[in-house]
């Protein structure tokens, strides 16, 4: 009697952990694709982001170890296949020639970095953001900016650092779309071995980030301050947006 | 190497996968981080793929078994905290989820409840359970017999 209780009590658990998966199943997102331009030995773009002009490797060499680098170029099939050496500079603001797409995402770690002398250090602390924010906008508009980063040394992505934008008195942090950055590196671990491909920012190289944000309701000039991995941290900019009622 | 030999033939032979591989990192990792860690495991399948030998399993099945390696790199290289969900104003709650069980389900071994993952959340089969978990069908059915039997300890019998 007891075995046939407990075996109806068990299909009853079986149906209902088979109706929790389907429920959970129908609310997951779209899965990811396939990085193709990430597998080694192919420097292809997702399709999303063709056409493709060229990809270019190189290999540096950093403290003895060989770094292998990979950048795959954005942009149309008669886009030049390098940078010029000299990057437009606009109102103080450099930008890259392409712009890495807005990605809505969470914070993706804890604070990064560890204290030397009672200074905390972090792996982006040689970073230089720059940008250009400003405008007219009403409450519940989306502001769009760029933020262009770039650094006199190679500084790993991986972790990706967060974002905090701070607006008036609202703030939000975010992390950077480091998965779409079209740099990646490949560093020798301790055995010998390389690495997987990982996000990279170059050196001397900047790359630029597409930012989007909503306009809270608070009218007025607002000051506008993009930083990076925390709202106290450097590097940063700000501007000042004016939002006026609707 | 199982067919062809480039990327794109890598990819369009782990497409039909795809879906149970993020299902499979979703439950293992903080939903931010599902994507990457799919992508990762997709590097790693492809520095691996002449390894791949059908007569041992499915595409799905090798595929997962990386990705649950994947996984559990990424969940002991970052600090706990970094798996709380922070507030995103683009999520809505979940409707009809029956929250009681899945909060049960993360009372289980850490075995249970892979078994309980792979087989109710992700969609695989024993058969395939067992190439992931590495043990025998016999054992995938135990596990979730004895997983199912904790379940009810968890959430009283009467909650069904």
């Amino acid at each position: 009697m007891d075995d046939l209780m407990d075996e109806q009590l068990d299909e009853q658990m079986d149906r209902r952990l088979a109706a929790a998966g389907r429920r959970w199943r129908a609310e997951q997102p779209a899965p990811p694709a396939v990085p193709v331009d990430r597998l080694p030995g192919s420097v292809r773009r997702r399709p999303r982001w063709q056409p493709v002009a060229v990809a270019a490797a190189v290999t540096l060499v950093v403290g003895g170890g060989t770094v292998a680098l990979v950048r795959v170029t954005l942009g149309s099939n008669d886009a030049p296949s390098e940078r010029p050496s000299s990057t437009p500079v606009t109102h103080g603001t450099r930008v890259a020639d392409e712009v890495v797409p807005f990605r809505a995402s969470r914070r993706g770690h804890a604070k990064v970095g560890h204290r030397v002398d009672g200074r905390l250090v972090t792996p982006y602390d040689g970073i230089f953001a720059t940008g250009k924010i400003g405008g007219t906008l009403h409450p519940g508009d989306v502001l769009t900016f760029t933020v262009t980063l770039e650094s006199s040394a190679r500084v790993s992505l991986h972790p990706c650092p967060n974002y905090s934008i701070g607006f008036g008195t609202h703030g939000i942090t975010r992390r950077l779309n480091c998965a779409q950055v079209p740099y990646y590196a490949s560093v020798p671990r301790s055995d010998g071995t390389m690495s997987d491909f990982r996000p990279t920012l170059p050196a001397q190289t900047p790359v630029t980030f597409a930012m989007r944000v909503h306009v809270p309701d608070d009218l007025g000039a607002q000051k506008v301050l993009w930083t990076l991995d925390g709202p106290m941290s450097e590097p940063g900019f700000y501007g000042i947006v004016h939002v006026t009622a609707g | 190497m199982a067919e062809g030999g480039t990327p794109t033939d890598f990819a369009h032979w782990v497409e039909p996968s795809l879906p149970i591989l993020a299902r499979y990192a979703a439950r293992q990792v903080a939903a931010d981080d599902r994507d990457d860690v799919v992508q990762e495991a997709l590097i790693r399948a492809w520095q691996r793929w002449s390894t791949y030998d059908e007569s041992r399993g499915t595409p799905a099945g090798w595929l997962v078994a990386i990705l649950a390696d994947r996984c559990r790199r990424h969940r002991t290289r970052r600090p706990a905290a970094v798996l709380v969900e922070l507030v995103d104003h683009g999520v809505a709650e979940p409707s009809g989820r029956d929250l009681d069980l899945e909060r049960a389900v993360d009372g289980l071994s850490r075995r249970q409840r892979q078994a309980v993952d792979l087989h109710y959340f992700v969609g695989l089969d024993v058969a395939a359970v067992a190439e992931v978990m590495g043990c025998a069908p016999g054992t995938v059915k135990a596990t979730l017999f004895q997983a199912r039997a904790r379940l009810r300890e968890l959430v009283g019998d009467d909650d069904g």
